[in-house]
């Protein structure tokens, strides 16, 4: 603290349900993901059981907030609040692995993860989950491209026509 | 109310103050001519800075302070006359943070001298700058002068912006009487955001002028009863705390004030660019656009505090750095930046385990093995593919550095590296099979690393398995990674590459020849004194010693012809590291298994060389040496391994050698057994004969 403490005011007190949800994806469309966060966790909190796409949604507004940038500088303040952002994006992923069973729900978890290893660069990381999901009933078509372009450029990093691939959304 | 009287009064206080309390180096006043004091850069700087503080203050080119959320803009004005910049801007003594600067113009000299310090308790993170300011005439009858202190935004050509800088409506100056937040405080005419004093030049007098900055707005009283205390004291504290810091970590008594200077402003900075999270500290990358935390910077200055004998701050930022270990075991502080892992263990070993382990070492023995399994999941996934460099790391993009997306070699080596800490942290914390596992491990990566040498077939040890790149982590495969060995001659290739591109051994070039990089080739330097190529070490370290601002500080990279950092501002806390690093391991060497002594010490240290309080890996060591060109001494605490004995450059050893010593593997080397506390050894000028 730099001077006399301001107390914190939680932007979501007092809100519903529906504002919540509705919020929180305002502002994660919006490119605003710190800001969705706290109404993310409003979200949890309200539903009447805990939920895996509740969680997979918070890990997903987590990542992003660590990648999220203003004009001059980074959203946040240094790789050290990002870094907690992502172990806990992972934390939430956990959590809501926990709460299915399902293969098409596994297997868009997997992804999610892969997709936040992907895009920090490590590779394998990304690679083997992403190929499990895939082996699963009901994962999205569109991640076994995905998974193509990842292993051909692992085998040919400085190879363009390789890394010219896009990956799906985190879905 | 008038400044001028207020100015009066406020030098009174100061001088009476003095007469009954100052005395002892840290308050003696110095009279340095900041002109004198040499600068490397084109640009002269300076950095207001302290431990835990979150926003610094620069003094800029121009003579500005700017925090990167506003610009003290200061208008000495005598008569029309504005006056120039500032052609220096100089620590004390080329290191003791007590910044002072001159400013000419209309006849007069301006004279300034600025020290931070830490914002008072409740606030943990703000800091205060105490600024004095005084006014002399050149000549008699000069006109009447003043000096303006003006709020501005912070400028958009500044080069930095702080983290948490919010858009600014207006800024005001406090004053006696005033209340509310502000941004500054002085005792003059205050209208908004402009601090002004009148200053009448009279023959024989010199009025001052003394403003309180804040790193933050701030209550204008906190400002006033801050400022009670005369600039004076402010500066005494500052040198007080400085000199009582620094003497608490190894001392470096050389005969040789610029290279100890330089070794104390280095500490410096590395000691005052921390932040805290929470319960814990970590090494940030600079004070002001560097803002920020990676593991390769914050890996090199945890290594540097280690061995200058700051092994507790070194602990507490290894434990920052810890933070950075990700579920799957990884150490990632930037995307694509793959060499953190091996960077963070290598950094855990060094603070926790000199000069002996922390209580706390299994915990990072455990994060070790956290990471080593996550490599050897990969090396043995990667295996699997029969691709060609499948058993190295996966490809990284760094968007920095090499500048590539590959394989990068210093990835590897990097993680060989780790391997290696991971083993000593573990055999450190009683886990011994587990070490011999590692060891193991790292012994077939070895041969993996060889093997992708030899099937790349560059002509020395290129930055990736792929073609092209920028040379980066390359440069650490013999120091510190040790993936080869130092008489490797492919190590000895690349350096003469690397220094040839540069126009010789000294700092290498980072991307165009002309593009000086202070910190990137202090591992070659490293090579060399371990290679027994002192002179080429030497070199380097002349040029660390050249190319460092008036504060002792230097940059990243700038221009070697036009000696313009752009806005890579000054200072840089890898490269404070690298100098510590190159002279400490020029006197003290512990990464092997044997210790190493003046492996590069200069003929001028030789005089009469004395180091007290210098953590090894086997206990904290003095060491003093001496030559009179017939003999060479030494003494130092016994350790319970070899002690190699470099001998002053010139010189070999004449038989015979004292009982129980040795030759070492070159001519100018003598093995000394473990328990040894001296020894002088006959010398012989090279190239006479016995």
């Amino acid at each position: 603290m730099h001077g006399t403490p301001a107390l914190a005011v939680d932007p979501t007190a007092g809100a519903d349900l529906y504002r919540a949800n509705e919020t929180a994806s305002r502002l994660m469309l919006s490119g605003r993901a710190n800001e969705s966060l706290p109404w993310m966790r409003r979200q949890i909190a309200l539903l009447d059981r805990d939920d895996w796409e509740a969680r997979k949604d918070y890990a997903t507004a987590l990542h992003n907030a660590a990648l999220e940038s203003r004009a001059d500088r980074p959203a946040t303040r240094s790789s050290f609040e990002r870094i907690a952002l992502v172990r806990e994006s992972f934390h939430q992923l956990d959590l809501a692995e926990s709460l299915t069973d399902a293969p098409s729900a596994r297997a868009a978890l997997l992804s999610s993860g892969a997709h936040t290893m992907w895009i920090w660069g490590m590779q394998w990381d990304a690679l083997v989950p992403l190929e499990r999901a895939i082996a699963l009933p009901g994962a999205r078509p569109e991640l076994a491209p995905w998974a193509g372009s990842i292993r051909a450029t692992m085998e040919h990093p400085v190879n363009p026509v390789a890394t010219s691939y896009e990956p799906p959304g985190p879905g | 109310m008038k400044a001028q009287r207020v100015i009066i009064r406020v030098a009174g206080v100061a001088a009476a103050l003095c007469a009954i309390g100052c005395s002892g180096r840290g308050s003696a006043p110095s009279t340095f001519d900041p002109d004198t004091i040499p600068d490397a850069y084109a640009k002269a700087s300076g950095a207001l800075m302290w431990p835990g503080a979150t926003r610094a203050f620069r003094v800029n080119p121009a003579g500005d302070l700017e925090n990167g959320a506003w610009t003290v803009r200061i208008l000495p004005i005598a008569g029309t006359d504005t006056a120039g910049p500032p052609p220096v801007i100089a620590s004390e003594d080329r290191w003791r943070p007590v910044l002072r600067w001159t400013r000419h113009g209309g006849g007069v000299t301006w004279r300034f001298e600025a020290v931070a310090l830490p914002q008072p308790a409740p606030a943990d993170s703000g800091l205060l700058v105490s600024l004095d300011v005084t006014a002399t005439a050149d000549r008699d009858g000069a006109a009447p002068a003043r000096l303006e202190l003006l709020l501005a935004p912070q400028s958009e050509t500044a080069g930095f912006v702080a983290f948490d800088a919010k858009p600014i409506s207006e800024l005001h100056w406090g004053t006696i009487g005033a209340r509310g937040v502000v941004e500054g405080w002085g005792p003059g005419d205050v209208e908004g955001s402009r601090l002004s004093f009148d200053f009448d030049l009279a023959a024989g007098e010199t009025p001052r002028a003394r403003a309180i900055l804040s790193g933050y707005p701030v209550e204008s009283k906190i400002l006033a009863d801050w400022s009670r205390p005369p600039h004076e004291e402010r500066v005494t504290q500052v040198r007080r705390h400085w000199d009582r810091t620094l003497a608490q970590g190894t001392e470096f008594h050389l005969g040789d004030p610029e290279v100890e200077n330089a070794m104390r402003a280095a500490t410096v900075v590395l000691l005052s660019l921390r932040e805290r999270r929470g319960p814990l500290w970590v090494p940030i990358g600079g004070p002001f656009h560097y803002r920020d935390v990676w593991l390769r910077d914050g890996a090199r200055a945890v290594y540097a505090l280690s061995i200058a004998g700051h092994t507790a701050v070194a602990r507490e930022l290894a434990r920052g750095l810890a933070e950075y270990q990700w579920p799957n075991g990884a150490f990632l502080s930037q995307r694509g930046q793959l060499d953190g892992t091996g960077q963070a263990l290598w950094a855990f070993e060094q603070a926790m385990l000199r000069p002996a382990p922390d209580d706390s070492v299994a915990r990072y023995a455990e994060a070790a093995v956290k990471a080593w399994r996550w490599i050897e999941w990969m090396r043995g996934l990667g295996r699997e593919t029969g691709w060609p460099y499948g058993a190295m790391m996966p490809f990284g993009d760094p968007r920095d550095a090499e500048l590539l997306r590959a394989q990068l070699v210093g990835n590897d080596a990097w993680s060989i590296a780790g391997y290696r800490s991971a083993a000593r942290l573990l055999a450190a914390a009683g886990r011994g099979a587990d070490a011999e596992v590692v060891e193991r491990t790292r012994a077939r990566y070895l041969e993996d690393f060889e093997q992708a040498l030899e099937r790349r077939a560059a002509p020395d040890v290129p930055p990736a398995w792929q073609p092209g790149g920028r040379d980066w982590g390359n440069l650490s495969v013999a120091w510190p990674c040790g993936a080869l060995a130092a008489n490797d001659p492919r190590v000895g290739r690349m350096a003469r590459r690397v220094w040839n591109e540069a126009g010789g051994a000294g700092l290498v070039s980072y991307g165009p020849a002309d593009s000086a990089h202070y910190y990137l080739g202090v591992d070659l330097g490293m090579w060399a004194l371990l290679a027994g190529r002192a002179a080429s070490a030497d070199s380097v370290l002349e040029a660390m010693l050249h190319w460092r601002s008036a504060s002792g500080t230097a940059g990243e990279i700038f221009s070697r012809s036009s000696h313009d950092y752009g806005l890579n501002l000054t200072p840089h806390p890898t490269s404070a590291a690298a100098l510590l690093t190159l002279v400490r391991n020029a006197l003290i060497q512990d990464d092997g298994d044997t210790l190493r002594l003046t492996l590069g010490a200069r003929p001028r240290w030789w005089k009469d060389a004395a180091i007290e309080k210098a953590p090894t890996r086997w206990g904290t060591i003095d060491l003093k040496f001496h030559s009179d060109g017939a003999k060479a001494q030494w003494q130092w605490t016994a350790v319970p391994v070899w002690t190699a004995l470099t001998l002053p450059p010139g010189f070999v050893g004449l038989a015979p050698l004292p009982e129980g010593f040795r030759e070492g593997s070159r001519p100018e080397v003598v093995l000394a057994p473990p328990g040894t506390r001296s020894a002088e050894v006959a010398l012989r000028p090279v190239g006479t004969v016995p």
